[in-house]
């Protein structure tokens, strides 16, 4: 009787739990894979020395690990600067200041964040090329950064919704300008939401790969995902070294994961069109 | 109001236009300065530094031949006492859409490497330039004629082949005995499938034979739907290859593709082939040695793997293999017709881009990368043969009884033709060919499906259909 | 007078202005430019000729295209919803029904694991898992319960692997937007529920899904719009095959510019994907009512 109720009270977990079986067998499936060799049977820490050294495999050489993660924690910060440098402004605008066609952009805004930014590869690399932007890591950074702000600033939008407007009359009684009452009053009441769009926009620049594979040849500026996407997998289906793309995966995967776990908070604050009784 | 409203809007597109004008114009100056200072680097009066890209399309050990001709040719310009200094830029696994891209925006590979399927598009894209000096090259003085006429497209030399392949078919000698077949007629059967006595009908037949009697598990299996050995019994069971050299056109024949598509039926109707044909691409040689397959059409580079996953030493493999299997060209289609092999060798191109400057240093590392030696590391590395006579006059090529075994095929054997119009043909006939496996389609529609797809995407005065 | 009038109506395009640069280069000119590439046969050569509509003549007109839209639309339907339905299921356990926020937070932490890892190593799991070879983990199954042939999954089901893989890596986005909106409801709503003697069941139908209105909307259209255009998990798992029993429509396009080097045609297939995906968006901005959305400012200039 009493094993019943604690069940009861705790089915929800129990039915998480189950829910959550398949991502842990593949998390465990994927450490396995890393350092056991289904083939011979060994264990082996071999896949994983790229922490430790450069090595060969195959006659290609790999590099140590650590400048590329150099490379993606630069190159995240840098998106995440530009980004909230574009899309601060653009937000605050969004939701605060009457111009043409706000009605019309606001949509387009709608679409454009979540429009197919990969239909336009081919058009954005000549578009590139003709800048003579190709192989720059600039060129990665404001693709990658158009491709993310839309959203981003439908988001901030909504923070800035949310402060309240007497704050800023207030603000304009005392003199402000409206740029003055933006970064003295408005921001600082709205610093958790920032954070957010901080972190989304450094989580989408980690996980970019797919400009990185077309508009970098040159393989000393790869981030992780770069790195992942170009030189361990080479063939569009073939997989020719399970070991070490487990591996690799992992390392890419475990500092997100911890990551998530210190800013999952913050990331709770984003909320869509204002949640509290529309 | 309204009227300012406009203009400042106009303003901001102004803005952005100028922007990006600007940026175009300066640009075109600094892309062709950053171009000719990467090619060439006047190294402050010392050593004159010329810097050489190249690239694979694929991963493998052919990096390694490129790194050492590198290091030999520095060492030969030391020894000629040439103030120059070559350069490597490696770059692995350039697929063909980034090679047009690459290309596009000035990041050329002065040396490629592709499929000799790969002439025909390449050229017509503009990415690569005739080799002609290479018919005066010492190394390639010991080259087969047949592998010259793989690197000849419209009359000049495009690519320098860098590695052979044969497409044998290995024969589970231990289930035909056990289907009752004599010691005799087992060594027999190779000779049979040379003189065209043996017919990929009678294979078909033992390889059900073998099913039925439980006797193998797998009929005929092979290293991949998509690759060589498939077209290879397809181009056996027509009995000739689409291409009609003389007009440089692809030949799609309705008859004979009918025929091929009658054979996959028949095999998979009689359980001689599976269902799952594609799906054994990456273990269907280990099934080969475990016993479980009767017939097995792979490349030279399958032995290499059997001998992985029979895991143990090179000696101990071979006296199994030997013991256990045999193997053949693969059979005609029809009787006195003749016996077949194919292959997919790698080519390195030269771009279009290089120039009369850079071009001997091109030449030589190409020269250098096809030192005998190496074509053996390569072997070694790969199951690959080496192309030249020379190549295989290395004593680690005599060591191996399986290479001296098979390097008789090379004279029977094919590569696919370099046409433009051709790599689609062969997408579309395996898609076909999907439907027939996987989807139950019949010859028929895997025949229609085949030239609906084909027809709609080809150029079709490259292809002659009949 | 004037001058600072123009001062003073301009600032909103100042604020604009890096935004409005931004999106007009990388994003305004290009697709533009994809639509003047749909209407020439560029090709490998980099030669572009204009063609007019001789590429959307030629989509009409292709045997594939068929059964590639009635894939495409099975393949967005399912995954919309499931992914909708998951997310919503998982915000509401983890945020609402799970009373320990730490327990919760783990929880969605785990569940956003998939969607962080890279499509190239998500998708080596569930080759694995899906393996045609006996070796597969799913055929050591069934085979110990009996089954004597290994069973081809990805030929047999692979859109169905393919929606479900989507589903699972796809819902973690939708789940923390859902949990934020509840996380947002304050206390005393529920409180006041629960002396009225509500159950769980009308909290979340009552109190929870209505404030979720917007979340949903904004997970359902950039969701629509996202499976329109994705093809990247199938290109990993299948390339499209069986024939094209797992081909989408924006695959189809990736295929014929990258695969097939038919940039022009390519960009024609995006087009149509595009065009597809912005009617769709247009309908359920109308259903979702989109123009509340949008408030008027209060401060007046």
């Amino acid at each position: 009787m009493n094993l019943w109720k604690f069940s009861k009270r705790n089915m929800i977990h129990f039915f998480m739990i189950l829910l959550m079986l398949p991502i842990v067998f593949m998390i465990i499936w994927l450490f396995v894979s890393s350092v056991y060799n289904y083939n011979s049977g060994r264990f082996s820490w071999v896949n994983w020395q790229f922490l430790t050294r450069s090595f060969e495999l195959e006659g290609i050489s790999f590099p140590i690990i650590w400048p590329i993660v150099m490379n993606t924690v630069v190159f995240g910060l840098l998106i995440t600067v530009i980004d909230l440098l574009v899309a601060i402004p653009a937000a605050y605008a969004f939701s605060r200041l009457n111009f043409f066609g706000k009605g019309f952009a606001l949509k387009f805004l709608f679409i454009m964040g979540s429009f197919p930014g990969i239909t336009l590869l081919i058009t954005s690399f000549f578009i590139m090329m003709y800048l003579g932007l190709l192989n720059t890591v600039f060129a990665v950074v404001v693709l990658s950064a158009a491709g993310m702000i839309p959203w981003h600033v439908y988001i901030l939008k909504g923070f800035f919704d949310e402060v309240s407007w007497d704050l800023e009359f207030s603000g304009m009684i005392d003199g402000c300008s409206r740029f003055k009452c933006l970064y003295q009053i408005i921001l600082p009441n709205m610093l958790s939401g920032i954070s957010a769009i901080a972190i989304y926009a450094f989580m989408g620049a980690y996980g970019e790969w797919l400009l990185i594979k077309l508009f970098i040849f040159d393989n000393t500026k790869l981030t992780l995902a770069g790195y992942l996407a170009k030189v361990i997998f080479t063939d569009d289906d073939k997989v020719t070294n399970i070991g070490l793309i487990t591996a690799i995966g992992l390392f890419y995967t475990i500092p997100i994961g911890i990551f998530y776990l210190f800013t999952q908070s913050t990331m709770m604050k984003v909320t869509i069109g204002g949640s509290k009784g529309v | 109001m309204k009227m300012r409203t406009k203009l400042s809007m106009l303003f901001v597109v102004l803005l952005g236009l100028t922007l990006v004008l600007g940026a175009c114009s300066a640009n075109n100056n600094t892309g062709e300065q950053t171009a000719s200072t990467a090619e060439v680097q006047q190294n402050s009066g010392a050593k004159e530094v010329i810097k050489i890209s190249v690239g694979e399309d694929d991963y493998g050990a052919r990096m390694l031949n490129y790194a050492a001709a590198f290091k030999a040719l520095n060492e030969e310009l030391v020894a000629e006492g040439k103030n120059v200094e070559v350069v490597e830029d490696i770059l692995p696994a350039v697929g063909d859409d980034e090679l047009v891209l690459q290309a596009q925006a000035g990041q050329w590979r002065d040396i490629s490497m592709n499929s000799s399927l790969d002439i025909g598009w390449e050229l017509d894209a503009g990415l690569i330039q005739p080799i002609d000096w290479l018919k005066e090259s010492e190394v390639f003085k010991t080259l087969p004629q047949n592998l010259w006429d793989i690197m000849e497209y419209q009359g000049h030399v495009y690519g320098a082949i860098q590695d052979m392949d044969a497409s044998p078919l290995y024969i589970n000698k231990t289930a035909l005995k056990t289907l009752g077949w004599s010691d005799a007629d087992i060594e027999g059967l190779p000779d049979r499938v040379l003189k065209g006595d043996f017919t990929m009908d009678d294979m078909l037949n033992i390889a059900t034979e073998a099913v039925d009697k439980k006797v193998t598990k797998y009929g005929l299996v092979s290293d991949g739907l998509d690759n060589i050995s498939v077209q290879d019994i397809n181009n056996q069971i027509m009995g000739f290859e689409p291409y009609d050299q003389e007009q440089s056109k692809v030949i799609f024949d309705k008859k004979g593709i009918t025929d091929t598509y009658n054979f996959w039926e028949k095999g998979i109707e009689s359980g001689a082939i599976t269902k799952d044909f594609a799906a054994l691409e990456d273990v269907g040689f280990g099934y080969f040695v475990n016993g479980d397959v009767m017939f097995f059409i792979g490349g030279t580079g399958s032995y290499n793997n059997m001998k992985e996953a029979y895991g143990k030493s090179d000696k101990e493999f071979e006296d199994w293999f030997y013991a256990n299997n045999t193997f053949s060209l693969i059979p005609a289609g029809s009787k006195g017709g003749k016996p077949g092999s194919l292959a997919n060798p790698r080519l390195y191109y030269v771009s279009s881009k290089v120039d009369e400057k850079k071009m001997p240093y091109v030449q030589r590392i190409i020269e250098l990368a096809m030192a005998p030696n190496l074509q053996m590391d390569h072997t070694l590395a790969s199951g690959k043969l080496p192309v030249t006579r020379s190549g295989q006059e290395d004593p680690r090529f005599s060591e191996s009884r399986f290479l001296n075994d098979v390097a008789y095929m090379l004279d029977y054997t094919k590569v696919r033709p370099p046409h433009l119009a051709y790599p689609s043909y062969l997408q579309q006939q395996i898609k076909g060919l999907e439907a027939l496996m996987v989807k139950g389609a019949t010859a028929e529609e895997a025949y229609a499906l085949f030239e609906g797809n084909y027809k709609q995407g080809v150029d079709q005065d490259q292809v002659i259909f009949r | 007078m004037n001058l600072a009038r123009l001062k003073k109506k301009s600032y909103p395009y100042l604020f604009l202005a890096p935004f409005a640069i931004l999106t007009l280069m990388f994003f305004v000119i290009p697709a533009l430019a994809t639509l003047w590439m749909a209407a020439t046969n560029l090709d490998r050569k980099m030669k572009a000729d204009f063609i007019g509509f001789g590429n959307f003549q030629r989509i009409f007109a292709d045997i594939n295209i068929l059964p590639i839209i009635k894939v495409t639309l099975i393949y967005v339907f399912f995954s919309l919803v499931l992914t909708v339905a998951f997310s919503l299921l998982l915000a509401i356990c983890t945020q609402y029904l799970v009373k320990n926020k730490k327990l919760g937070a783990l929880y969605r932490v785990i569940w956003l694991i998939p969607s962080t890892m890279p499509g190239l190593v998500y998708v080596v799991f569930w080759k694995y898992i899906f393996n045609p070879t006996p070796g597969g983990f799913a055929n050591k199954i069934v085979m110990y319960f009996g089954l004597e042939q290994p069973i081809s999954w990805f030929n047999d089901a692979g859109l169905l692997i393919i929606i479900i893989a989507g589903v699972i890596s796809g819902a973690s986005g939708g789940m923390i937007l859902f949990s934020a909106s509840i996380n947002s409801i304050p206390e005393d709503v529920y409180k006041a529920a629960r002396v009225d003697g509500a159950k769980d069941r009308s909290i979340i139908r009552d109190i929870i899904l209505p404030a979720l209105k917007w979340p949903i909307m904004y997970v359902t259209v950039t969701s629509t719009i996202g499976l329109f255009a994705s093809y990247n998990f199938i290109l990993l798992a299948t390339r499209g095959g069986p024939v094209v029993d797992t081909t989408t429509l924006a695959l189809y396009g990736y295929q014929q510019a990258f695969n097939r080097l038919e940039y022009g045609y390519g960009a024609a297939i995006s087009v149509i994907v595009v065009i597809i995906s912005l009617l769709l968006t247009l309908l359920l901005f109308r259903l979702f009512d989109f123009n509340k959305l949008i408030r008027p400012p209060r401060i007046e200039d």
